[in-house]
């Protein structure tokens, strides 16, 4: 017990460093970070447009006010912003680090490979935007729908926050895994990138049949829809539930066929 | 002529080299067509003849499926070529040898585009089909015919936009995520994205001093009888001003830009 307290503490201390050392890096490329940043702003407008697109219709829709539906997509772009910023870049490089054999040396430090590998990078100027411009729609929602602030909603709201980035990081990296096997995995990042934009409106915009699959089979909806909903008391007993076991179930998931592909890796240079 | 229909082929060739890619790019690009049916078709869920912010059910589906395939249709990526050339000492060929930088990227560009422009006029033809047929929108052939016009006329109109802003690199030290900015914005502002009417009247009436709109909404909203003859005639004739205007500047902007051109590279 103690001793997976000292690992989970020192891992903890070295995601400190881990985003010191990305914050520095981009600092030192100024034109990358001050642009970057720009071109969130960018996406960030779009995603703006489609609440824009609620409240013109200014319907219910599927018993979504235009105002559930800001809550909706104000989570949505924060939950990006863990992802774009903490993950994104970092599951992309996989393939290169697999390829180029630079993974050999980290296969020997004394850390988790996964955990080395897949957060070791971060963009802490695209998480910022996101993060910030998400919560204030978000308290902007939930003030206009006059949802009480108390401390159920607000640990419920939080814990299915975290839940949701937890889906999302085990969701988007388990195809990029494949790269284990397989040299050229562009393709497949390109398609899961636009998948992402599946939650860009809230999962009640579509058919009952495409909100089973994505909350259960292919649990896309999971990753930002459910703080919404449970704020809104929209949450019945099962969806709680799956709620609470994604997170678990998906984490457990990417990491047993993460040791089964490392166990299958064949070094790439030497 | 021969080099530049040498630079065409060399196009195709370019383009049919990725062939997966190209496919995987446009099963990505059927994603926001997707979401945004389902969205509109939730918005106006058992009420296909209301008009919401000035479009029936029918115009508001023609124009999500319209103006994802005329947003990919259009669509550049040689602005970061531009770059590239800038930045890495690439332009230098073009200053010893008698070959016009700006017909080079034309028809390179044309080559590389011809087999996706191809597919995706294959399919503007089915989904025309699909509203006359399925939808019982009007159409006929004069109509037709003017859209395809506008649609050429807004192809080059986009190729002058962004060729202005690859020539933006001369200037800046580093460019990043700049282009990938800029493409956004420019998108948004072309109705790329939504109707322009969704920014409001004061704005989009203001967007129509700009040529942006006349690369996609234009055309979309040709096709969806939302345009009088008048209006339609005069679209056409701002898109011919606004090409012709864009060749000037690009012209004036790559004569002040090679005069800061330093030959960087071997």
């Amino acid at each position: 017990m103690r001793e997976a307290l000292s690992e989970m503490k020192k891992h903890g201390y070295l995601y400190g460093l881990f985003l010191k050392n990305s914050l520095i890096a981009q600092l030192e490329y100024r034109a990358n970070f001050i642009t970057g940043i720009l071109m969130e702003c960018g996406y960030l407008v779009v995603k703006i447009l489609y609440v824009v697109v609620f409240y013109i219709s200014g319907k219910t829709v599927n018993g979504l006010s235009p105002d559930a539906s800001l809550l909706f997509i104000g989570t949505f772009v924060t939950i990006t912003g863990f992802y774009a910023g903490l993950f994104m870049m970092n599951f992309f490089e996989l393939r290169h680090q697999i390829n180029s054999g630079s993974m050999d040396l980290l296969i020997t430090k004394p850390v988790s490979l996964q955990f080395i590998l897949t957060l070791r990078r971060a963009d802490v100027g695209i998480m910022a935007v996101d993060i910030l411009a998400g919560l204030v729609m978000v308290a902007v929602g939930w003030s206009r729908l006059k949802i009480p602030f108390d401390l159920v909603n607000a640990l419920g709201f939080l814990g299915f926050l975290c839940g949701g980035a937890v889906v999302g990081y085990a969701l988007f990296l388990l195809p990029q895994i494949c790269s284990f096997w397989f040299i050229e995995t562009s393709a497949i990042s390109e398609v899961t990138d636009a998948f992402w934009d599946f939650n860009l409106v809230p999962m009640l915009v579509y058919d009952r049949l495409i909100q089973r699959i994505g909350t259960f089979v292919l649990p896309i909806f999971v990753v930002t829809n459910f703080p919404a909903l449970f704020v809104l008391g929209r949450m019945n007993r099962i969806y709680i539930i799956w709620g609470i076991a994604a997170p678990f179930l998906m984490l457990g998931l990417t990491r047993l066929f993460w040791n089964y592909a490392v166990r299958h890796y064949t070094s790439a240079s030497s | 002529m021969q080099k530049y229909l040498c630079t065409f082929q060399l196009g195709i060739q370019n383009a049919m080299e990725y062939r997966a890619n190209f496919l995987l790019s446009m099963v990505s690009a059927v994603w926001p067509t997707f979401i945004q049916f389902f969205l509109w078709t939730s918005i106006y869920r058992g009420d296909t003849a209301a008009v919401i912010n000035g479009y029936t059910y029918v115009q508001i589906i023609a124009y999500t499926l319209m103006a994802n395939i005329v947003s990919r249709l259009i669509r550049t990526g040689f602005e970061y070529e531009i770059n590239e050339d800038i930045k890495n000492g690439g332009l230098n060929k073009f200053i010893v040898k008698p070959v016009d930088y700006f017909c080079y990227k034309l028809s390179s560009f044309l080559g590389q585009k011809l087999i996706q422009t191809a597919f995706l006029l294959l399919l503007i033809g089915g989904v025309l089909l699909l509203l006359r047929l399925r939808f019982g929108m009007a159409l006929d052939l004069l109509r037709i015919g003017v859209f395809f016009l506008s649609l050429l006329l807004a192809f080059c109109l986009n190729f002058m936009i962004f060729f202005s802003v690859g020539m933006m690199a001369f200037w800046l030290f580093e460019v990043g995520f700049l282009f990938e900015a800029i493409r956004i914005v420019i998108i948004m502002l072309s109705g790329g994205i939504f109707p322009l009417d969704i920014f409001g009247a004061g704005v989009s009436r203001a967007l129509g001093f700009l040529p942006f709109k006349y690369t996609i909404s234009f055309p979309v909203e040709l096709i969806n009888s939302r345009l009088e003859p008048f209006a339609l005639g005069r679209g056409l004739l701002v898109q011919i001003f606004w090409i012709i205007l864009l060749t000037g500047i690009a012209r004036l902007l790559w004569r002040a830009g090679s005069k800061r051109y330093v030959a960087v590279g071997g």
